[in-house]
């Protein structure tokens, strides 16, 4: 079930991808493009991003003792489930480099009894870009924010911090397509038990397309 | 105007941030998730809703029965699985389902088990008393013998049903018959009309065959509509024979607010209980602990009400059935609707190191609140360890005593309403069931180790 959902969002995504493709032509290639550096983008420009994926859990750190189940503190598998991930972005330019913004997203996993855990992810997030070439970009990215977890009736609220590395593709002024992947650091610290503190670690990989304006 | 704008998108994040993280205190889920065991798969088939279970010996094994509407389930006590077995009586009779099932207990490990069978032809709509008394796993036939003189017949105009209490500690059954003046088949459901006009209440032994054997409630006044709207009975509780030691609730409708009445053997309303909301789940729990410092346990009764009372579903326990204490801690989201003595097991004591804790499970019903479905929570942790008017309950999971809070927080149990629970076997081979509306039945071995796990039945 989750390999399927993973299957179909891609497979959305790369259908947009297409369409998009469709509508814009590249630029033309020579003495004109080299005119306009197509990911030049300077204070003041903004974007929207969309991005799908897949979430995959990494691991989970006990911090103490857990006295009912007999598990000791530590790092254990987290038994999640990989599953889907999507987002939804506005960014702004601080500079040719630098940009920053605000995402909010969804991920939904299963655990060991089928039951679902989904994570709403808002997190503030600042992009460097390099630009090894006209139309290639190398965001590193580094997120802070909240992450909201829903697992049967439970409902939590924790601080995430996000860091990631992506690459870029600008098809033209308007808009490029790239892939990220990203690191989720989640310490749920503010728990009712303390055998139930522990530190959440999961990492993320998407498909995006943003539009430049 | 954009560095306006970047401030205020940094400032509204931060904002949120703090709120967000201020207000949450719950549940690790991380941590949870990453403990839990697999939960089997059970048995039954998805949705059967269990009533409580009972058990009977009989010469080729013993076996635990529950019914759940049109269907009397059978099991094994010591391995096997649940299957249906057919409602065909004695007499070659074929039955369409069970109205209620109530239980007289003989012995430590055979109950009596009574049964309102109902069947409808047309508009014929007929129910009747039986006692299952024998059950052949060869061939899965239960023995339904009907007790002589016990049907009722309607449909058209009117008709009858029964609601079957077994109560505790007199070895008897007590058998209530509703009255209803809609035609069978205009019931609605979804409405909860069903015509209900009044009601009579009878006592019948536990070795009864025969209806003649019955013995009438001293006064129908408050059930039959002589003394305010006619009632119907919720519950019944006895920690003796004398109409003293009797304890019945009744109402006119489950979610009454002014009709509820709680009323001793004789028919006569009990001085000192001053709510007058419906009740449900009333109890006699003969050994459970009462109170830090005494010398050994004292029985209580335990009933819940399922009105708002002063802003709660509120729980009432007593030792002896007039002076009622409140037990502090209950809630508004879901119904208290049984109660199930564990204070003398293993695991009913807490961890290793608890010296106060004694617990009583408390059951609990997802309800309709207008339009809005409130779900039920699984079960709560009532500690009886310190005095009857400073017990209080517990309804935050995470931090319950009794079962591996872990595999508890990821069972279905968690979520469901527990119907009933009934305690089986003794000693090292003690096991707890839970009875639940569409999730099955669960297990528990609460003598087999602290902090034991649920397992679907």
């Amino acid at each position: 079930m989750p390999k399927k959902s993973i299957f179909i969002a891609l497979s959305l995504l790369m259908a947009v991808f297409a369409t998009l493709g469709a509508q814009d032509a590249p630029p033309e290639d020579g003495a004109e493009a080299l005119r306009f550096k197509t990911n030049n983008r300077s204070l003041g420009d903004q974007s929207f991003a969309i991005s799908a994926g897949m979430t995959a859990p990494l691991f989970t750190v006990l911090l103490h003792d857990s006295t009912i189940s007999g598990f000791s503190a530590g790092v254990h598998p987290t038994r999640l489930t990989v599953g889907g991930f999507g987002a939804l972005s506005y960014n702004f330019y601080l500079n040719t480099n630098l940009k920053v913004g605000l995402e909010i997203g969804g991920s939904f996993q299963w655990d060991i009894n089928r039951n679902i855990l989904y994570m709403i992810p808002i997190v503030a997030q600042g992009s460097w870009e390099f630009h090894p070439g006209n139309r290639i970009s190398i965001p590193v990215h580094l997120g802070l924010g909240i992450n909201m977890s829903s697992w049967k009736e439970n409902f939590m609220v924790d601080p995430i911090i996000r860091p990631g590395v992506g690459f870029s593709f600008d098809w033209s002024v308007e808009w490029s397509f790239g892939l990220d992947v990203r690191y989720w650091f989640i310490p749920q610290l503010n728990v009712s038990s303390k055998d139930q503190k522990s530190l959440g670690n999961f990492m993320d990989a998407t498909l995006r397309a943003e539009y430049h304006f | 105007m954009n560095r306006i704008k970047l401030k205020g998108i940094i400032l509204s994040s931060f904002m949120l941030l703090t709120l967000l993280l201020a207000s949450c205190d719950g549940v690790g889920v991380f941590a949870i998730v990453a403990v839990t065991d697999k939960i089997d798969e059970a048995t039954l088939p998805e949705g059967i809703s269990a009533r409580p279970i009972a058990r009977l010996n009989e010469v080729s094994g013993t076996h635990m029965f529950f019914a759940s509407g049109p269907g009397l389930w059978v099991k094994p006590i010591s391995s096997g699985s649940w299957q249906s077995t057919p409602l065909i009586d004695s007499t070659g009779k074929r039955w369409d389902g069970i109205q209620s099932m109530g239980t007289a207990t003989i012995t430590d490990t055979s109950d009596r088990i009574f049964l309102a069978l109902y069947r409808v032809s047309g508009d014929n709509y007929t129910v009747a008393l039986h006692v299952l008394s024998n059950y052949d796993s060869t061939s899965n036939r239960a023995t339904l013998t009907p007790i002589t003189d016990a049907s009722w017949s309607g449909g058209t105009g009117g008709y009858q049903t029964i609601g079957i209490f077994g109560a505790q500690n007199s070895g008897d059954v007590y058998v209530n018959i509703l009255e209803h003046d809609i035609d069978y088949g205009s019931i609605d459901i979804n409405t909860g009309q069903t015509g209900f006009q009044n009601s009579e209440l009878f006592r019948l032994p536990a070795n009864a065959t025969n209806w003649s054997s019955r013995v009438p409630f001293t006064s129908q006044d408050y059930l039959d509509g002589s003394n305010g709207p006619g009632r119907y009975v919720t519950g019944v509780a006895s920690k003796g024979t004398t109409n003293d030691d009797i304890r019945i609730t009744a109402a006119n409708n489950l979610f009454s607010t002014d009709s509820g009445v709680l009323l001793n053997g004789a028919g006569t309303v009990v001085g000192g209980f001053s709510s007058t909301a419906a009740m449900t789940g009333l109890t006699w729990l003969p050994n459970v602990y009462t109170g830090e410092g005494n010398t050994g346990p004292q029985g209580a009764y335990f009933v819940a009400a399922t009105a708002l009372d002063d802003g709660t579903f509120p729980i009432f326990v007593s030792n002896d059935g007039t002076t009622w204490s409140k037990v502090s801690g209950t809630t508004t989201n879901f119904l208290s609707i049984n109660f199930t003595d564990i204070s003398d097991t293993d695991a009913g004591q807490g961890d290793d190191g608890d010296t106060d804790v004694r617990l009583v499970l408390v059951g609990t019903s997802s309800y309709i609140d207008g339009t809005t479905y409130k779900r039920a929570s699984g079960y709560e942790e009532l500690n009886t360890y310190k005095a009857i008017a400073d017990w209080s309950i517990n309804s935050t999971w995470s931090t319950y005593k009794f079962a591996s809070n872990n595999n508890y927080g990821a069972s279905n149990l968690k979520d469901s309403t527990i119907i009933g629970m009934s305690r089986i076997g003794s000693g090292s081979t003690l096991a707890l069931y839970a009875s639940t509306r569409g999730q099955g039945v669960w297990k528990i071995a609460p003598n087999s180790s602290r902090r034991p796990s649920w397992e679907p039945e």
